[in-house]
């Protein structure tokens, strides 16, 4: 009987005890200064952490601000961490601040708080917060790709003398007004205005750079080069690979090969029954081999 | 008179000679060909047919094979592919055209290939009788018949043999 109440005191300490020091061991709040901001304010983000074990605690703080969602074209390159020291039952508050410039892009934003123990050990997420703000006023950024393009519709930066050149760019952003400088290999210099064509008559390198600007938008600016040469060098002919066996015809024997390595693996430089070089003989090697089935090669 | 006999028994050691070296040249010539030889079967039924290949000494590595037959009276309703090249073969093409009448097939052993192959089933083809056929016996051949041997080169030394059907009411 003695032994039974023992063991029932002992799961009540358990059951009241343990949770305390793990489940309940902190309380952590997040409030932030304004809601909208404009540039060169700041921004205040502010926790305030309980620390409910029966022990003193050295736990830390870490704070970070992003684009929401996240963009890696305009996040932001600051994180914050901070050591709080805790006695049992002791509330500490602790602020983040954020200065902004006036290049942070137009959005929406977040600042994330996380607790740890251990940070620098073996770091255990204790608890975590978000909180969102807007940034309004600023300019949003230009997300631009130039682009030089054949007569055959392919992009390319090597052309022959001669041949079409067109010149272009990818955004996402309409109506972007993009106009640039086209410096020829004489050191002559041309302006354009995107898209353009023009006709590659000098051997060498060109550059070009463009600026592309919208209201609302900071000016982006974007350099690029490409090559005119007087002639196509010629390429011997070259037996395709999945004439795998090279005897002009692409037929059962070729897949025999493939099939006798099937399932290998292979590396550089690749056998010729990895039609795709891919360095593993597989399903592909098969399809690419019948989608070629019966060709005949000249030598 | 003893001469003579002794001249004859020669001739006749020589000829038996020759005759039994050119079986065995007869025999040595595998066989790629569809089997039963011969069926007989009623408008609507059902046919199963074996494309077997019977190896002479060499082994098969690679195969391409087209039966033919005619697509007034047949129409192929599924391929199962055989034991012949392995337990999993790998399949290049295994095509039925209803309309040209044709079964396509492009195979390979997966893994080396042992000499000499056994024989064995590389494919068997089920087909289904048109209710509309005509009676009378028709032919499904194989055509386009080709064998890589362990060296993954072309074998030459086969022949190619196809099936009659005879269609009843």
């Amino acid at each position: 009987m003695k032994r039974v109440i023992f063991v029932l005191l002992g799961v009540w300490l358990a059951i009241t005890c343990l949770p305390a020091d793990i489940a309940q061991a902190q309380v952590m709040d997040i409030s932030i200064n304004k809601d909208t901001f404009y540039p060169w304010e700041m921004v205040v983000v502010t926790t305030t952490v309980e620390n409910n074990r029966s022990h003193e605690v050295e736990w830390y703080v870490e704070c970070a601000f992003d684009p929401e969602p996240y963009d890696a074209l305009v996040s932001v390159p600051r994180r914050h961490v901070v050591l709080l020291e805790l006695e049992p039952e002791q509330t500490k508050e602790q602020g983040f601040s954020w200065l902004i410039d006036d290049v942070q892009p137009s959005g929406r934003y977040k600042a994330t708080l996380k607790l740890f123990e251990n940070y620098y050990t073996a770091p255990q997420m204790l608890n975590e917060k978000t909180i969102l703000f807007d940034i309004t006023g600023t300019l949003k950024i230009i997300d631009i790709t130039m682009i030089s393009r054949g007569d055959d519709g392919y992009n390319k930066t090597v052309f022959i003398k001669k041949e079409k050149i067109f010149l272009d760019y990818e955004s996402e952003i309409s109506d972007l007004n993009v106009s640039g400088t086209l410096t020829l290999p004489d050191e002559s210099t041309k302006q354009l205005s995107l898209p353009s064509s023009m006709t590659a008559e000098q051997i060498g390198t060109h550059e070009l750079t463009i600026t592309a600007a919208k209201e609302g938008y900071k000016t982006a600016a974007r350099t690029m080069e490409f090559s005119v040469i007087e002639e196509a060098p010629e390429i011997p002919f070259a037996i395709p690979r999945w004439d795998i066996n090279e005897d002009g015809i692409v037929d059962y024997k070729d897949l025999a090969i493939l099939g006798a390595h099937y399932g290998e693996n292979t590396q550089a430089p690749y056998p010729r029954y990895d039609i795709d070089r891919d360095g593993e003989v597989g399903t592909h090697d098969v399809d690419v081999l019948m989608e070629h089935y019966g060709e005949e090669a000249s030598h | 008179m003893k001469k003579r006999i002794i001249i004859i028994s020669l001739a006749v050691v020589f000829i038996g000679l020759g005759l039994t070296f050119a079986l065995h040249k007869g025999a040595s010539r595998g066989t790629v060909y569809l089997e039963p030889p011969s069926l007989s079967i009623q408008r609507g039924q059902e046919l199963s047919i074996n494309i077997t290949v019977e190896p002479a000494g060499w082994g098969v590595s690679g195969c391409e094979v087209n039966l033919t037959f005619n697509s007034s009276v047949l129409q192929g309703v599924s391929i199962e592919v055989g034991g012949f090249l392995g337990s999993s073969p790998l399949i290049g093409l295994e095509d039925i055209d209803n309309q040209a009448g044709v079964v396509r097939l492009i195979m390979a052993r997966i893994g080396s290939t042992t000499t000499p192959s056994p024989p064995g089933v590389l494919a068997t083809v089920n087909f289904r009788v048109s209710d509309s056929a005509e009676s009378g016996t028709y032919e499904l051949k194989l055509t386009n018949v080709g064998l890589a041997n362990e060296d993954f080169e072309d074998v030459t030394d086969f022949t190619v043999r196809g099936t009659n059907l005879t269609v009843s009411p």
